[in-house]
């Protein structure tokens, strides 16, 4: 991880005293192409979402149904492409290593769970990111990779035609594909609620990349 | 004879005041006159049904399809339309298939019931032995031609395989091994029945689909062919049965099911089911009805061990879960202070990144501010910033 060194100035006045602040430096958290892939995710998955559950259930809003449908079907596309060059991305800079979740992370579930059930005051350091954080994003990681099976063969039956039958039929595939969604639906605010409370300086970094240490 | 491309474009086309077997029934007695086609005997074998595509065929008002199934093929064996009954009948078919192996077509209508070695389901008697339907659909299904399930049930197991399934009940391709050309439908349509075996007459198998139906009908979903699916694109959804609009809100399955009956029609071409104002139900679809109930939602009931379950409970159960998580961690997080102290310090990183080379310092500071915590003593700041520096000089 690039350490950006910079000798800050020693603040006297402050309230917290001059003790930590002696050597200061900027760290890169989330390097630009991650901080893409991330807001591009971000952006699709909650239209999907939104458009999806309204394709679900319709007639909320007094608009045509084509134009929800083709809102969907180009962010399904948008989606899937970054998916797929975050993939690729990963692969070859060895991202996924602090990305998915991992045998060995499951010894640290215990002491991570203490710290959340507050029966300890210390976070505990894991590396770039948390067993917790590192179970959600391979969850997530599966359920975008089933969203965009059953999505492809809801979108072109004919093409999957073969598919079909091994699968339980089209109706079976769209209750996955709606079940799923219900998960993001679910998954999405404990992600967001955390970002907002846990770390000030992690969530500076999802959007300018850089943290004090 | 008529080409087969005409013969699929006369099965596709709709015409009005003609039905499908009106326009085939010259070509196929002309063909038949001609000996260009001969006339397959046919075993129309009944299992556990409702008779359902029997009285649907018996049923037609259409005067050309009835003489087109008796001209069309040599219909041997049909426990209904039989002139005789008991041990001839059944000698009937043990003659067809005796002596016509591998030229009748066997027609089977209903499911085949496997508890108890089948026998729920009897189909006739001889010599005080009672006969099974699956025993004679074994023994039959090798010898014929071209094995035809007609029907939700035959084809797929349908309603007479619908949970709990006391009877076991299974389709037919499910049973036979060998290839089964599925007609579904509850009923099946009579003109897909008679259209269905008049490609067989004349060209032999038609184009089938993943299915195994005849792409011929099942080729395009209702949802693509519908005349109300402008109603669809625009968003007018109707909210009960016999309104205007789009059924697609009250879980019109016509998305989820292959069929042509919006151009086909049915009761001898005077409406059908949209038409009439009321959703499909998606009775031609394999999975018709488990996988279609309940006919007003979307998607199907989840089979849980606690019972039937819907999909929209267990979505928003998860939703619901999450955000009482969400708001107890938040208390938590407030009472105990962590959210305050969290936020206070601001935006720097509380722990190093990996592979970042660690300074004694910070070491230092935080093991003081460890023992600090702990001790819940007050140091003098000056002491400690005294320390500080010698261990700073020292290590440089």
């Amino acid at each position: 991880m690039p350490v950006k060194s910079k000798e800050s100035e020693v603040l006297a006045h402050s309230p917290t005293g001059p003790l930590t602040h002696f050597h200061q430096e900027l760290i890169e958290v989330h390097p630009l192409p991650i901080r893409i892939f991330h807001w591009i995710m971000a952006f699709t998955i909650t239209t999907l979402v939104f458009t999806g559950m309204y394709i679900h259930y319709p007639g909320l809003l007094n608009i045509p149904f084509s134009t929800v449908k083709t809102i969907k079907g180009v962010f399904n596309f948008i989606l899937i492409a970054n998916t797929a060059l975050y993939v690729y991305y990963s692969l070859i800079t060895k991202h996924y290593c602090e990305l998915i979740f991992r045998l060995k992370d499951v010894h640290f579930l215990p002491n991570f769970f203490r710290y959340f059930l507050f029966l300890k005051d210390n976070p505990g350091y894991y590396g770039k990111y948390n067993p917790g954080q590192k179970a959600t994003y391979t969850l997530w990681f599966l359920l975008i990779l089933i969203q965009i099976f059953t999505g492809l063969i809801l979108f072109f039956p004919d093409i999957f035609a073969f598919l079909i039958p091994k699968l339980g039929g089209l109706n079976k595939i769209r209750m996955v594909h709606y079940l799923v969604t219900w998960i993001f639906v679910a998954t999405i605010p404990l992600h967001v609620y955390l970002a907002l409370t846990e770390d000030p300086a992690k969530l500076q970094s999802i959007f300018t990349g850089w943290a004090r240490r | 004879m008529l080409s087969r491309r005409e013969f699929l474009k006369l099965c596709m086309q709709t015409t009005a005041g003609i039905t499908l077997a009106g326009l085939l029934r010259p070509n196929i007695l002309s063909a038949l006159a001609q000996g260009e086609i001969t006339r397959p005997p046919v075993i129309w074998l009944e299992l556990g049904s409702c008779t359902g595509e029997s009285i649907s065929l018996d049923n037609t008002q259409d005067p050309d399809l009835k003489q087109l199934l008796l001209e069309m093929v040599e219909m041997r064996y049909h426990w209904l339309f039989n002139a005789t009954f008991g041990e001839p009948a059944l000698d009937i078919i043990e003659k067809t298939a005796r002596e016509d192996e591998g030229k009748f077509i066997l027609v089977v209508e209903g499911s085949v019931v496997t508890r108890e070695e089948g026998r729920y389901n009897i189909i006739g008697a001889r010599n005080n032995r009672l006969i099974t339907g699956i025993e004679t659909l074994k023994e039959l299904a090798p010898k014929a031609k071209y094995v035809v399930a007609v029907g939700a049930c035959a084809a797929f197991g349908g309603p007479g395989a619908a949970y709990p399934n006391p009877s076991h009940a299974v389709g037919v391709q499910d049973v036979v091994k060998r290839k089964v050309i599925n007609v579904p439908g509850c009923p099946s349509h009579t003109e897909w029945i008679i259209g269905t075996l008049a490609h067989l007459v004349m060209y032999g198998e038609p184009e089938l689909n993943n299915y195994n139906c005849p792409t011929l009908f099942f080729g395009k979903t209702i949802h693509e062919l519908c005349h109300r699916r402008v109603h669809f694109e625009n968003g007018n959804f109707a909210s009960y049965p016999g309104e205007e609009g789009c059924f697609y809100k009250i879980g019109c399955k016509g998305p989820v099911t292959y069929a042509d009956c919006p151009t086909r029609q049915w009761n001898n071409h005077v409406n059908w089911p949209i038409e009439a104002g009321i959703p499909c139900i998606g009775c031609a679809s394999p999975h018709f009805p488990d996988g279609m109930m309940p006919y007003f939602e979307h998607l199907p009931d989840i089979y849980l061990p606690g019972g039937k379950k819907r999909v929209e409970k267990i979505g928003a159960t998860l939703g619901g879960l999450s955000a009482l998580g969400i708001t107890t961690h938040a208390l938590g997080s407030v009472i105990s202070g962590r959210m305050g102290k969290n936020l206070i310090k601001g935006t720097q990183l509380k722990e190093p990144s990996p592979g970042e080379k660690v300074k004694p310092q910070e070491i230092i500071i935080n093991k003081l501010d460890k023992i600090n915590q702990e001790t819940k003593e007050e140091f003098d700041q000056e002491v400690i910033l005294n320390k500080l520096e010698e261990i700073i000089t020292e290590q440089k």
